[in-house]
């Protein structure tokens, strides 16, 4: 009996007893229902579209930016004046050439020796490492040169200081001067082109200042392609030069 | 009469009770259900309203534009890459003929150059003549060269020779390059 009082109370839920509890808030279930399916629509409907608005603005920014950056590339590309950069590829291109530019470099010794009055005698090509590891990033492959020259010091000297702002782009390594001869070591380097595949939606980005400076100097370097090609002069020069005119 | 006597049964009060809980229910389930539509609906027209496939569009349009300046594009991309480079190359290039040239500049016009030699890091300068005065400006103008142009240190003398025969002093100096 005293575990009837005290434990839990005991509901016998029959199909009478839940008939009369229907019929008591039979009323109440349409609303109920109503509420219950209007979260539903919120949990499973409107929560997933707005997280989609979200996303879709993300990806509308998104998209947006890549507009930009295609109307930006488009206008840039009109504005440029075709002949002009036709004409700073074909400078830059004479001055660091994709290949190793024999012709340009005779060329540009004969030039140089011209315009400074230095007789050129033997001169010997090396061409170093050709593996192909040595074309790519930052790597510069170089025909080096050894060059004899006859001429006072100052001479040599003017020699080796245009040699240097003459096309192809040369770096003297080593000078030496010997009363009236000298010898100059010179790098002429070159460079590929690089292999890509041009992508019409990578941003374009204009010419630095600097860059435009440095085409607008090289524009002022010499270049024999630009100007009549002076007669060598005549000194000694070594049986396979004498020859064939070219080592090659 | 009594005042006291209650007319309307608890029954009813209980009844009015039910049915305002009721009217409460419906309300807040219809402004439940109408919030909820309303939100859906916004949330859908939003969506729909987003310009994505007008971007998309443009962006097609533009590409197909660009697409007819591909020659020029590429040539400003090489154009871009040669300048690079070139940049690179003359920033990293030694400046040799320049340091000959500071040389030649101190060089008295009464010394006659020897030898000269330079390379990636020593200088080696040869100077004979009759006249130890202009041997000791060289030398001056070349710890000169060294103090205000920074372009030499570690400039050492290596020798001071007479050729009694030619009556002719020579001067060699060495030094390291910046």
């Amino acid at each position: 009996m005293n575990n009837n009082l005290n434990g839990p109370k005991k509901i016998n839920i029959d199909f009478e007893n839940l008939m009369v509890l229907y019929k008591h808030y039979k009323d109440f279930l349409l609303p109920l229902g109503v509420i219950l399916v209007s979260i539903l629509v919120i949990i499973y409907v409107v929560f997933p579209q707005i997280q989609q608005y979200f996303n879709s603005q993300d990806l509308v920014k998104a998209e947006q930016q890549k507009l930009d950056a295609l109307n930006s590339n488009y206008n840039l590309l009109t504005s440029l004046d075709d002949a002009k950069i036709a004409s700073n590829l074909d400078t830059l291109s004479a001055a660091l050439p994709p290949e190793k530019d024999f012709a340009g470099i005779i060329d540009a010794i004969s030039y140089v020796s011209a315009k400074t009055g230095v007789s050129v005698g033997n001169f010997e090509f090396s061409l170093g490492d050709l593996s192909a590891s040595n074309f790519g990033g930052t790597a510069y492959p170089s025909t080096k040169i050894d060059i004899s020259l006859k001429g006072d010091p100052k001479s040599i000297v003017e020699f080796a200081h245009e040699l240097t702002k003459t096309m192809p782009i040369a770096e003297v390594t080593a000078l030496n001067i010997s009363g009236d001869s000298g010898a100059l070591t010179v790098l002429f380097y070159y460079k590929p082109y690089p292999v890509q595949n041009v992508s019409d939606q990578a941003p374009i980005v204009p010419l630095s200042a600097k860059q435009l400076s440095l085409i607008e100097e090289l524009s002022s370097w010499n270049s024999v392609g630009q100007t009549s090609l002076p007669v060598l002069p005549t000194a000694p020069a070594t049986a396979s030069a004498a020859v064939s005119g070219s080592p090659f | 009469m009594n005042d006291s006597i209650n007319l309307v049964s608890p029954k009813n009060e209980q009844l009015e009770k039910e049915q305002n809980r009721l009217r409460v229910a419906r309300l807040l389930a219809f402004v439940i259900m109408a919030f909820v539509v309303a939100i859906a609906i916004l949330v859908f027209v939003v969506n729909l309203t987003l310009p994505i496939n007008s971007i998309k569009q443009n962006e097609q349009t533009t590409l197909t534009n660009i697409s007819v300046l591909h020659k020029k594009l590429t040539q400003y991309y090489l154009v871009e890459d040669r300048a690079n480079h070139l940049t690179n190359i003359i920033a990293q290039r030694k400046n040799i003929p320049d340091i000959a040239d500071d040389l030649l500049a101190v060089v008295p016009q009464d010394l006659d150059i020897s030898s000269m030699q330079i390379d990636a890091t020593k200088v080696s300068l040869i100077v004979s003549g009759a006249s130890l005065l202009s041997m000791n400006k060289l030398i001056d103008d070349v710890i000169m060269l060294q103090e205000q142009k920074n372009i030499i240190n570690n400039i050492v003398m290596q020798q001071l020779s007479l050729d009694v025969k030619s009556d002719r002093y020579s001067v060699s100096i060495q030094a390291d390059i910046k």
